[in-house]
């Protein structure tokens, strides 16, 4: 269960390359997509690999009160051995109600004794709520925070929850006093090919993403333009992806504001099969990110094109970077200074610049998306082998 | 890395030590257990530190011995090792045991 290319919902990316690393598994038979509805009618991707079976459903749509209900009804026709969650706490909705309701159906599927994983790729408790764009007052901010924990606690029914940062099994277990949370790396996307060595003719900065919550542009355009004037190399920031589905319209204002600040270029989405020159062309990757993010699709992305990496100061990013061995230059949130202070030091020292994208490659190297799906496996196999357990009623709701 | 055959069990019995990680996984990138000594044991007493492609690695060792009806046993954790184990669970799907010996008892069960 998951959003899925080529719509454009958040995680759709990594869901894509996760169900490529299922499709090579010989332990499974078929795997169904249930994925969200397209806004138009597109065609699928060509998605067939390796012969196992790949059905996609979509069947469900963002911010739909109804998403639980039709969810369960496809799950209940398809019976399958086992149900993976993609999930964040804004999947389903940038609406609090209809993503709240939807967020229920892990724990709807574990009633009906199906064994369920969640890979919950975010957590309430450090979500900035202003940042994750479900700003309000301070009391609707309150109540949606009492709220997420109750969502927390029905996602915690799962039979496993799976989170890539040893900080949010810390939070989960003792906050919710879960006992089935787990540790998961998140893997990097492609085995990846010896990396090119980056342009210095002209120094790209890239950030890419779906930018407008938590991924804010601004400061970059302002700490670019601030190198710009300071330098006489050749110089491009390419703001490359679309906005966050929370934050419609958000790059075309930032674009309009910024029309007076040359050589930055916004590509809008970019198709799959254009990453791979993107990430080639760039000279280092920007993460303008200004609060908690869970673990960094984009920074593998960098590591596997052998980028360096331009990083902000924040606790859960850093503790992914020095536990799977990414390294970069790094910038306080937020501000123009320090940020623009970060592309200079790469701007500056080219060799720097390659050494950071080599430890990266090396980091993305490390491990392969496809081994992540046999450690998810390897957790299934163990839940298909326990006898049913009856749902868990008398768990405490709050 | 040290290794041992050990002929009576079926097994092989790998010896690591220090940093179990990305880039001592280059030493093991050419060893595979085969179908003569399809039991492997792992002894981990003198590792103190895995990463995750470490751990990945084990989880795809405990695949391969499993589809050439062999086992995979892991012993000797020191604390910082159990508990990277834990946070992921792995505890809960690999063989675990103390001591070497343990090990070798757990493997003559198959």
């Amino acid at each position: 269960m998951t959003t899925f290319p080529p719509s454009t919902g958040t995680l759709n990316e990594y869901a894509w390359h996760f169900v490529r690393a299922f499709q090579q598994k010989r332990e499974i038979r078929e795997i169904i997509v249930l994925a969200d509805e397209l806004a138009r009618p597109e065609p699928e991707l060509p998605n067939q690999i390796n012969g196992i079976s790949l059905q996609i459903q979509r069947c469900w749509q963002f911010n739909r009160w109804d998403t639980a209900q039709r969810l369960m009804r496809e799950i209940e026709q398809i019976n399958p051995d086992a149900v993976l969650f993609n999930l964040q706490f804004a999947t389903f909705g940038n609406r609090r109600i209809p993503a709240a309701l939807a967020l229920l159906t892990p724990a709807l599927v574990r009633q009906k004794g199906i064994p369920s994983i969640v890979l919950l790729h975010n957590i309430m408790d450090t979500v900035d709520l202003k940042q994750a764009g479900f700003a309000g007052n301070q009391l609707i901010n309150w109540l949606t925070k009492f709220a997420g924990r109750i969502i927390t606690r029905q996602l915690l029914r799962a039979d496993l929850v799976a989170v890539t940062i040893p900080r949010y099994v810390e939070i989960l277990e003792q906050t919710y006093a879960a006992t089935n949370v787990l540790l998961a790396p998140h893997g990097a996307f492609e085995t990846p090919p010896p990396p090119t060595a980056p342009s210095t003719d002209c120094w790209r900065f890239l950030a890419f993403g779906k930018f407008g919550t938590y991924k804010k542009v601004e400061t970059l355009i302002e700490a670019f333009a601030q190198v710009q004037t300071k330098h006489q190399q050749p110089m491009e920031l390419v703001i490359a992806g679309s906005d966050s589905p929370n934050a419609a319209g958000y790059l075309n204002t930032v674009q309009q504001q910024y029309a007076h600040v040359p050589n930055v270029l916004f590509t809008g989405y970019v198709p799959e099969e254009a990453v791979a020159g993107l990430f080639q062309s760039a000279t280092a990757v920007v993460f303008p990110y200004t609060s908690t993010t869970g673990s960094s699709g984009v920074l593998h992305q960098a590591g596997s094109y052998g980028r360096a990496a331009i990083l902000p100061n924040l606790g859960d990013l850093a503790d992914i970077i020095s536990e799977e061995g990414f390294d970069g230059v790094f910038f306080e949130p937020e501000n123009v200074t320090s940020l623009a202070l970060a592309l200079e030091q790469l701007l500056l020292d080219p060799a720097r610049c390659h050494a950071l994208g080599m430890q990266n490659y090396a980091a993305a190297c490390g491990l392969p998306i496809s081994d992540v799906a046999d450690w998810y496996l390897l957790h299934l196999q163990t839940l298909l082998r326990q006898p049913a357990i009856a749902p868990r009623f008398q768990q405490e709701v709050l | 890395m040290n290794r041992r055959l050990d002929p009576a069990y079926k097994t092989e019995i790998l010896y690591l030590e220090g940093r179990f990680d990305v880039h001592s996984l280059i030493q093991l990138r050419t060893w595979q257990p085969n179908a003569t000594m399809p039991h492997i044991i792992l002894e981990l007493s003198q590792v103190n530190f895995v990463d995750s492609a470490a751990l990945a690695w084990m989880v795809r060792l405990n695949k391969n011995v499993s589809n050439i009806q062999g086992s995979l046993t892991i012993c000797g954790l020191q604390q910082p090792v159990q508990i990277i184990l834990e946070l992921t669970r792995l505890d809960r799907v690999l063989s675990l045991t103390e001591t070497l010996d343990q090990a070798l008892a757990k493997v003559g069960e198959y």
